[in-house]
């Protein structure tokens, strides 16, 4: 740095590189650097509270809140409809499901077995890239890669044909499929991170 | 964007080269010898997140429910991998010639380090060490060793020079760096007069690259085996001596490549050579530049990324390089010139003591200088000879003395005086050399043949032969061409 000089390319050896795989460190150019999620990579930030609220609130309003509307909005919905939608009870397992998932994506800080509450927080586990080599991406990183392709297809098939067949039908029940898939999506790098320590 | 510890630890990275000299003159020896290796330093500190991160690691509930906090893969968490990227440049550009390059280029060999890739530095912490360096503010250093080896002595950022001049017009020229043929100072020359200097020279070697950068003399320290009341150092100014201790040191400097810096001890030749021995150590470092051409070329955390893309402050990186040098050096030995030995075999019918004593005389009438004396012994009696000794080891007469020939140089020279004697030709001999006349000796020298056997043996040293024999010739003429 002090003297100018720069890292050369594993691949290209007459090109710079602007960063190393983070994985073996050897140093790569642009056209030679993947980018990956990788689990191993997480960190902790803020925003757990705001999380914990909004999955609370899912949660009470699967339990408690869409009870507690007023009967006659479901009766409007129903008479527009020309048919029952069970709408409600579509939603509430959708509401239950999100809300646990977004609350498995919280960690929490300053648990030391005790009674101890100093330093007690709660944080998010937030998802980083990491850059690597060819090598590293086709290896280390393929099942990594594999589980997050296959947790968001899930994802999405669930999503989409949950809310398929709630408007093909007009029967909302369906709508639990797509609370799944929203689970899923949620707490895909939660689920890749549970298989990755399971097989290792 | 990924918040790595060392992005908020990591304060400063040090790539540091040593070269440690070792120069040894002294009559048994000239050896020259250096050593070098390297390291990376990397300096950092805890913050309250380190301990925090050490002492509650975020936990999943689901951990805490079945018990445990650290259930969690936390490979790269918090971040404490430091990826030191290095590069190397040679040390020495040489644009003539290509294959050159190349030789220069691998002459040197650094082991333990890649050549353009990157060392990962673990910058871990437990708890308790966290807390320790928050309490004491203090930065702790990672250390990355490599070796470098094959570093040509052509190459060396220094030459260490030793030598010792006698003459006061040299002495003058070469205190104040004059070169030769400039207007002769009489005045200035007066003062070195009689007077011998031993000088060190540190020369800073010009490169053949464009940046060189000046190369700072930390500090010099010379330690005396002896010390004598006229010793006087050069440069006076920046220097202490303490006589006390016999340790004189001077203070920083700073030498442009090209330049030298120059320190001298002064006195009397003869105080000068008694120092059997002189300890000098200098201490100076090369900012900006290595030996082997290791760069320090950029950081990345463990997501690859360079410092660039951080968003704390990135840390500070510097090269340097620094210089021990231990120079011992046994003055006698620098008289040096002295790359000529000549020997010479004077045997005669005498006994050793009277050989010594009229050696003495030889020298004092010839303008030779004496400048160690020790008569020979009494000898040990020879068995099966009785009333006859045997002078030789121990007993052996010696002599140390020096001639000086003008500009033309000096001669040294040990002589050593073994023979045999009877008890009874002894006391007759010790009167007959008393005479002064040249006349008498010569006249009582044929009537000593059962007096005894007397060897002088000489080893003459100079810069030239031609100088040797003169003084040999000088010697033998004064005993008659008797060999
Ligand atoms: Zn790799
Ligand atoms: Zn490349």
């Amino acid at each position: 740095m002090a003297s100018g000089s720069t890292l050369s390319c594993r691949n290209h050896g007459d090109r710079g590189a602007g960063q190393v795989c983070g994985e073996c460190g050897d140093p790569l150019c642009g056209d030679c650097s993947n980018r990956v999620t990788d689990v191993t990579l997480d960190d902790y930030g803020a925003g757990g509270v705001r999380r914990l609220i909004v999955g609370l609130l899912l949660i009470a309003g699967s339990l408690v809140l869409l009870d507690a509307l007023p009967r006659g909005i479901w009766l409007a919905l129903a008479s527009v409809a020309g048919k029952p939608l069970y709408l409600r009870l579509g939603l509430k397992p959708a509401f239950l499901l999100t809300g646990i998932a977004l609350l498995g994506t919280l960690r929490f800080r300053g648990i030391s077995g005790g009674f101890d509450f100093s330093g007690f927080s709660i944080v998010t586990r937030r998802n980083n890239a990491r850059v690597v080599c060819q090598s590293c991406y086709d290896g280390d990183k393929r099942l990594q890669r594999t589980l997050s392709r296959v947790f968001k297809l899930i994802a999405v098939a669930l999503i989409v044909y949950g809310i398929y067949q709630s408007v093909a039908a007009l029967f909302f029940r369906w709508l639990w499929i797509s609370g799944v898939g929203g689970a899923i999506w949620i707490l895909r790098e939660d689920l890749k991170l549970a298989v990755i320590e399971l097989s290792s | 964007m990924y918040q790595a510890e060392v992005h908020r630890t990591v304060s400063e990275v040090r790539l540091l080269e040593r070269l440690s000299f070792d120069l040894t003159i002294t009559d048994e020896a000239y050896q020259s010898e250096h050593s070098t290796d390297g390291e990376i330093r990397v300096f950092n500190r805890a913050d309250d997140q380190v301990i925090r991160d050490r002492e509650y690691p975020p936990a999943h509930p689901l951990g805490v429910l079945t018990g445990g906090v650290s259930g969690e893969s936390e490979s790269a968490y918090p971040g404490t991998t430091l990826y030191v990227g290095v590069a190397r440049e040679p040390p020495l550009e040489q644009d003539e010639d290509a294959f050159q390059d190349d030789y220069v280029m691998k002459a040197i060999d650094v082991d333990g380090i890649p050549e353009d890739g990157v060392v990962g530095v673990d910058l871990d912490w437990d708890a308790a060490e966290a807390r320790e360096s928050m309490a004491d503010d203090t930065a702790r250093v990672a250390t990355e060793r490599y070796d470098i080896s094959g570093l040509p002595n052509d190459q060396l950022p220094i030459i260490v020079r030793a030598e010792l001049y006698r003459d006061a017009k040299r002495i003058l020229r070469v205190l104040r760096n004059e070169e030769d043929g400039q207007r002769d100072d009489l005045r200035g020359r007066q003062q070195y007069e009689g007077q011998a200097a031993l000088v060190l020279d540190i020369e800073h070697r010009t490169e053949s690259g464009a940046d060189s950068a000046p190369l700072r003399v930390e500090g010099l320290q010379v330690g005396l085996s002896r010390t004598f009341p006229q010793i006087q150092f050069d440069p006076e100014h920046g220097s202490s001596y303490d006589p006390q201790s016999r340790q004189v040191k001077w203070g920083s400097r700073t030498v442009q490549p090209g330049d030298t810096a120059r320190y001298a001890i002064i006195g009397p030749i003869s105080e000068l050579l008694e120092v059997d021995r002189l300890d000098a150590r200098l201490q100076a470092t090369l900012g900006g530049r290595t030996l082997s051409g290791v760069t320090v070329a950029e950081l990345f955390d463990e997501s690859g990324e360079s410092t660039q893309q951080w968003q704390e402050s990135t840390p500070t990186v510097s090269e340097k390089t620094t210089i021990t040098a231990e120079v011992e050096i046994d003055p006698s030995a620098l008289r040096g010139e002295s790359k000529e030995v000549s020997s010479s075999r004077i045997t005669m019918q005498t006994t050793p003591v009277a050989l010594f004593n009229e050696l003495v005389k030889v020298c004092d009438r010839n303008g030779i200088n004496i400048t160690e004396r020790s008569p020979p012994g009494d000898g040990t009696p020879v068995e099966g000879r009785e009333g006859v000794y045997d002078v030789s080891g121990e007993d052996a007469g010696e002599l140390d003395v020096r001639r000086e020939y003008g500009d033309e140089g000096v001669v040294y020279a040990g002589m050593e005086i073994t023979g045999r004697y009877t008890a009874m030709s002894e006391e007759a001999q010790v009167s007959t050399f008393d005479e002064t006349e040249d006349r008498l000796v010569r006249r009582t020298k044929g009537g000593l043949d059962d007096a005894g056997r007397a060897t002088l043996d000489i080893d003459a040293r100079s810069a030239d032969a031609e100088l040797n024999s003169r003084f040999l010739s000088t010697i033998e003429e004064a005993f008659g061409g008797e060999m």
